[in-house]
């Protein structure tokens, strides 16, 4: 080809490149951090979004706008004719669902756009929102920074001390469609201050079911993850006459390392798992006097006792309420597929039949820097 | 004898040209395509397409073997007479013709559902068919370097996916042959056709310069397509649920979209833009023996001009008309049905054949 030829082609291709026809200038985005959903007494859907405000002469750091619509796409549309940019979808950090509307099975069909335009973001974070989303996206306090930041912020450190699970758009689509798990997102409450609940857990249709606190979350998290973040147990110790004190028997340990093996078999028309977790622990609080260096032993046998306890209080409950946000249903697929099979499309209910023993093995390799 | 000396090709060569074609588009789907048919066990099928795959193109490199210096084209007039022969020439370069296209047609698609959802078909087919037009025209040399530099430019990107690895759950996997072998192998059936492009090696074999390393070549060449694919599924699999992954329509993609890191969102992107390396190493090869053999049919040594026909044509057919999705997959089901015949039917009989042949001639060379 000739120099000229290929001076042509390639002025061609340059020429082409401006011609994109999807460029959006920055200056012309509204950059949605934080989308939100609820359904009003009337069963009306209401679309809220959060973005950032870039101007000097703003005084306030942040736009908020709330819609009725039908759907995400429509609600763009309202919203749009609103705020000052182009609405763009593919920044949000957080979806807040509204109590209301996890109330209503089906919900889940709202999201589809988030999966089907390859545009949204599916790393924002899932979040139950215990009340009126408005509230949330209408409070403004002043000592904190742009809401949609610290709601971030909040969820991922939170989650860095496992208070509550971090459930980004692609996790909870897998939650919802994977039929041996029970989705569970961030449950947040406001009071004075917006305020991490625990772990909301939803039925398979989408529907709250049930919250975790802090400390179930985290037997929940050890569970699901092994030891990811700062896994820390405050442990009674049983004592005398221990209600009546101020200062009761109370020993707190630092995960170090867990790791778990389950076994499951189905026997009796039922299925049995027998999670084994292995633990190494450093204890970073004692509120009573312990001969650490002679009864050691003792100390490992009475945490592993209250630890079992926890345990399977936490599984009864989640068995009573028909949930299974262990994701027991993926062992019982794994190793028990034929059994499986006839009870997968209803895994919670058989999930709540379920024999569910907790042996943790807890071996204490540290006592801090005091005896 | 040495009509082809001019542009031979090394061995790495012929062997990045073939691994190249085989990967394109069918690493977007495959993992959706295994699990609808066989679940999590698909991975299974790609093992058994990598064997089907391995024996036939071991199968074309023998049958080329006993015509040296001559490619399929310049056989077809021997076998068919010259009227018939046009015909079947005719045949071959549709069958070229129609890969390159859906190939172009998909990558197309997939940007514009992608990342450029505005900008109208025809805008993206100029900007991929100059690009194309210089590489093309260099012939076959030419695209044998580029095929070898496309693969050390995309090296990382196996490398990258790695980083899903904390979010994946290996338990998806178990239990290993849930409903028995009959699923493994009804996938076998879209595996066996992700491997084609091993068929090029009839027009490729003539073009090599080491002949000994033929073989070597191209079963290396299936081996690396094989652990592509095998690569992507699993992590696929690992990543998604079962129950999940049937959703996605490239769940490749999606596979790329949780991956984040501090300074960078969105690698789904610079993935895609990649990718379109990728899928210019399948169109490159058939377009230029799409070229090939219709120069070669009117007796024409230079294919630049035929060449130029058909990047015009493109550019118009792609402002003509815009494929639905839907016709996307009646052009790949097409081409499927037309590599299945072209990739392994063809040899398979054309070697009983030979053998047949050899035993009536009582062992003279066939």
């Amino acid at each position: 080809m000739s120099k000229a030829g290929k001076l042509l082609l390639i002025s061609a291709l340059f020429f082409f490149l401006s011609g994109c026809m999807d460029r959006i200038d920055l200056e012309d985005a509204t950059i949605t951090l934080m989308a939100g959903v609820d359904v009003n007494e009337k069963d009306e859907l209401l679309f809220y979004l959060s973005s950032p405000v870039f101007s000097r002469e703003a005084k306030k750091k942040s736009e908020e706008f709330g819609v009725k619509a039908e759907s995400f796409r429509q609600a763009r549309a309202r919203l749009d004719e609103m705020v000052t940019g182009l609405t763009l979808s593919g920044k949000i950090q957080a979806i807040v669902l509204g109590k209301r509307l996890l109330e209503h099975p089906d919900w889940f069909k709202i999201l589809d756009v988030i999966f089907r335009d390859a545009r949204f973001t599916v790393n924002a974070r899932m979040v139950y929102f215990d009340g009126e989303v408005g509230d949330l996206f209408h409070f403004q306090p002043p000592d904190k920074p742009r809401l949609s930041l610290h709601l971030t912020k909040l969820i991922d450190t939170a989650n860095q001390r496992n208070l509550t699970v971090r459930t980004r758009a692609q996790d909870f689509h897998r939650q919802m469609f994977e039929k041996g798990i029970n989705p569970t997102i961030t449950a947040v409450g406001k009071e004075k201050a917006i305020k991490i609940l625990g772990t909301a857990v939803l039925s398979k249709e989408g529907t709250y079911v049930e919250l975790l606190q802090s400390q179930e979350t985290m037997l929940l998290q050890l569970f699901l993850h092994g030891k990811e973040g700062e896994v820390t147990f405050t442990v009674p110790i049983p004592a005398p006459n221990d209600s009546k004190k101020m200062i009761k028997h109370r020993v707190s340990l630092i995960a170090k390392q867990a790791s778990k093996k389950v076994k499951t078999t189905f026997r009796d028309g039922k299925f049995h798992f027998e999670v084994k977790m292995k633990f190494g622990g450093g204890i970073s609080e004692r509120l009573f006097p312990f001969d650490m260096e002679k009864d050691y032993k003792d100390m490992e046998q009475m945490v592993n006792a209250e630890l079992r306890k926890e345990f399977e209080k936490l599984v009864v409950k989640c068995q009573q309420n028909e949930v299974d946000p262990f994701g027991f249903g993926l062992y019982a697929r794994a190793h028990a597929y034929q059994e499986w099979k006839k009870v997968q499309d209803n895994w919670p209910k058989a999930f709540a039949q379920a024999e569910v023993k907790f042996v943790p093995e807890l071996s204490i390799k540290g006592n801090g820097v005091i005896r | 004898m040495k009509k082809y000396a001019f542009n031979e090709l090394t061995v790495l060569q012929y062997v990045f040209f073939i691994h190249g074609t085989q990967v394109g588009i069918g690493v977007l789907s495959m993992p959706r395509e295994l699990a609808e048919e066989a679940g999590t066990d698909g991975w299974i099928s790609i093992l058994i397409g990598w064997v089907c795959a391995t024996v036939a193109s071991l199968l074309i490199v023998n049958i080329m073997k006993r015509y040296p210096g001559k490619t399929i084209v310049d056989l077809i007039p021997v076998f068919f007479g010259k009227w018939l022969g046009m015909v079947v020439s005719a045949l071959v370069a549709c069958y070229c013709a129609l890969a390159a296209m859906t190939v172009i047609a998909n990558g197309i698609g997939i940007v514009n559902v992608w990342i450029l959802s505005q900008t109208p078909g025809y805008v993206l087919a100029i900007l991929t068919v100059i690009p194309t037009y210089m590489v093309v025209q260099g012939g076959l040399r030419v695209l044998g370097r580029y095929a070898e530099l496309i693969f050390y430019l995309t090296l990382w990107m196996p490398i990258v996916v790695f980083s899903i690895l904390p979010y994946s759950n290996w338990l998806h996997l178990l239990p290993v042959l849930k409903d028995g072998w009959m699923p493994v192998f009804s996938a076998t059936k879209s595996t066996i056709l992700s491997f084609l492009g091993f068929e090029l090696a009839f027009f490729l074999y003539p073009f090599l310069q080491r002949k000994q390393y033929a073989s070597l070549g191209i079963v290396v060449a299936n081996t690396l397509s094989m652990l592509i694919f095998m690569h992507i599924t699993v992590f696929s699999f690992s990543f998604f649920s079962p129950d999940e992954i049937t959703q996605y329509t490239w769940p490749t993609l999606n596979l790329w979209k949780v991956i984040e890191y501090r300074f960078l969102e969105r690698i789904d992107i610079i993935f895609l833009a990649f990718y379109l390396f990728f899928l210019s190493t399948t169109t490159l090869p058939y377009m230029y023996f799409t070229v090939f053999t219709t120069s070669q049919m009117v007796g024409s040594a230079d294919h630049r001009k035929h060449l130029f026909i058909l990047m015009i044509l493109i550019v118009v057919g792609a402002w003509l008309y815009t494929p639905t999705f839907i016709d996307l997959k009646k052009w790949s089901e097409v081409w499927s049905m037309t590599g299945m015949v072209g990739g392994y039917i063809i040899p398979v009989i054309w070697w009983l054949a030979i053998q047949l042949f050899r035993r009536g001639k009582g062992g003279q060379k066939g």
